[in-house]
């Protein structure tokens, strides 16, 4: 009897694992970096958060807010309302960049100077501005409050308002040491006349053990 | 693995044969470094990518205009502290009297304990017998799962609407969370954990009134 070759046929296996790595590579997404890290809360809702059509006011631990709506469109006609409401143009490379923009915390003041900075400038500006401010009491004047209500205004405008199979979901995503003021701030915005949102989601981790 | 290419005719061979066919190359190519390749990647992409998403909580805050009716009957405050002490007391606040604030802690010995003897009637302040939501639900979840027929999901949605029947009756436990200035996100959000783990439905986000400020700094000034 011939003594059998100690070489395997690694075909097989190769076909396989070059499936996976087609798979991997196909469905993984590279998770955007974002301009703040937040340590969320744990719970034990289980309800996934979605994936699109979702407005998130993030406050970090410092009590900094962000902003950031989906779809690239309603962005940029976000950043177009709030130039009006701001006085303020902005250019089509900016306008272009704000579109491709993830998370942000920056002040209309310096959104200009975010924009037209490189990317990997950006978030060294970001760091050392104050977030998007929301100290004055005045509505019209404060400018989370103008975002949520240009951001949710250009998605209407994309999505219409009375159509319930497709709608906007608002979600607070702060960190678990922020004072409670200032995620009261944001819900008072939600709340107040001109916008009327009484449901929203708070962004959660889900709890490990019990 | 190293021994891809030695299948065919480097191995084998004998006497004259070995001669002639060492000069003919391989038409083999040696895929080691290519499976390297796509063992690294799939590693690395295994590792890296997370499947998990992150959960959210729903928050219905009762619209602030106008204001919906409270059930006054069945109520209970909790009021967050910036420390790790919660307050809370059973019903309205009576200003001449000033209700004490009782304490408790965070965790399972603590609030959910409070809050789970508040949905069975028996917390501090209730009148034993009068209300019943806790065992109810409790009883209803044992019956469904004794119920071998269901399907987990269907099971789940049975038990949901089960517990929303129980808890959206007009007597329902009410529980009205409060905070005092510094009280961390964190611990609201806890909270209101516990209050979906003692399956208390009816909850609300209320501003402190200035009586139970005042009263609490004075309360916490006599210890």
């Amino acid at each position: 009897m011939p003594r059998s070759s100690p070489s395997l046929d690694m075909t097989p296996m190769v076909d396989l694992a070059f499936l996976l790595v087609t798979f991997f590579i196909l469905t993984s997404q590279f998770r955007p970096e974002e301009p703040v890290v937040v340590d969320q809360p744990s719970s034990v809702s289980q309800k996934a958060v979605p994936s699109s059509d979702l407005m998130t006011i993030t406050i970090d631990s410092a009590g900094r807010y962000f902003f950031d709506i989906d779809q690239v469109d309603v962005r940029r006609n976000s950043l177009m309302e709030m130039a009006k409401r701001y006085n303020m143009t902005f250019t089509e490379e900016e306008l272009f960049e704000f579109g491709r923009l993830q998370t942000f915390g920056v002040p209309m003041s310096a959104m200009k100077s975010y924009l037209d900075a490189k990317s990997d400038k950006r978030k060294l500006i970001s760091d050392q501005l104050q977030g998007i401010p929301s100290d004055t009491v005045n509505n019209q004047l404060n400018e989370l409050y103008n975002w949520i209500d240009c951001g949710r205004r250009m998605w209407f405008d994309k999505w219409g308002t009375g159509d319930s199979q497709k709608k906007l979901h608002y979600a607070i995503k702060g960190d678990n040491n922020v004072d409670y003021k200032k995620v009261k701030t944001v819900i008072d915005i939600f709340q107040s006349p001109q916008i009327q949102v009484n449901n929203f989601n708070m962004i959660t981790d889900l709890e490990k053990g019990d | 693995m190293a021994d891809v290419e030695s299948g065919g005719d480097s191995g084998g061979g004998h006497g004259k044969h070995q001669k002639r066919r060492a000069k003919k190359s391989s038409t083999r190519i040696d895929m080691t470094p290519m499976v390297d390749l796509a063992f690294l990647l799939l590693t690395f992409f295994v590792l890296t990518s997370t499947f998990s998403k992150p959960s959210e909580m729903d928050i219905g805050m009762p619209p602030k205009t106008p204001a919906p009716p409270t059930n006054v009957r069945n109520i209970v405050t909790i009021v967050l502290d910036k420390s790790d002490t919660v307050y809370y007391y059973y019903g309205v606040m009576d200003t001449a009297k000033a209700t004490p604030f009782l304490l408790t802690n965070y965790g399972k010995d603590g609030l959910r304990k409070v809050l789970i003897n508040y949905n069975r009637g028996t917390g501090e302040g209730q009148l034993p017998g009068t209300y019943d939501a806790y065992d109810k639900i409790m009883e209803a979840e044992k019956r469904l799962k004794n119920d071998t027929k269901l399907k987990d999901k269907e099971r789940e949605d049975a038990f949901k609407k089960e517990v929303s029947k129980i808890t959206d009756e007009k007597t329902s436990l009410t529980v009205v969370v409060k905070t005092l200035e510094g009280a961390k996100y964190g611990r609201v959000i806890d909270v209101m954990d516990e209050l979906s783990v003692c399956y208390i439905d009816r909850k609300a986000l209320v501003d402190i009134t200035n009586t139970e400020k005042v009263l609490l700094s004075r309360q916490k000034s006599l210890k």
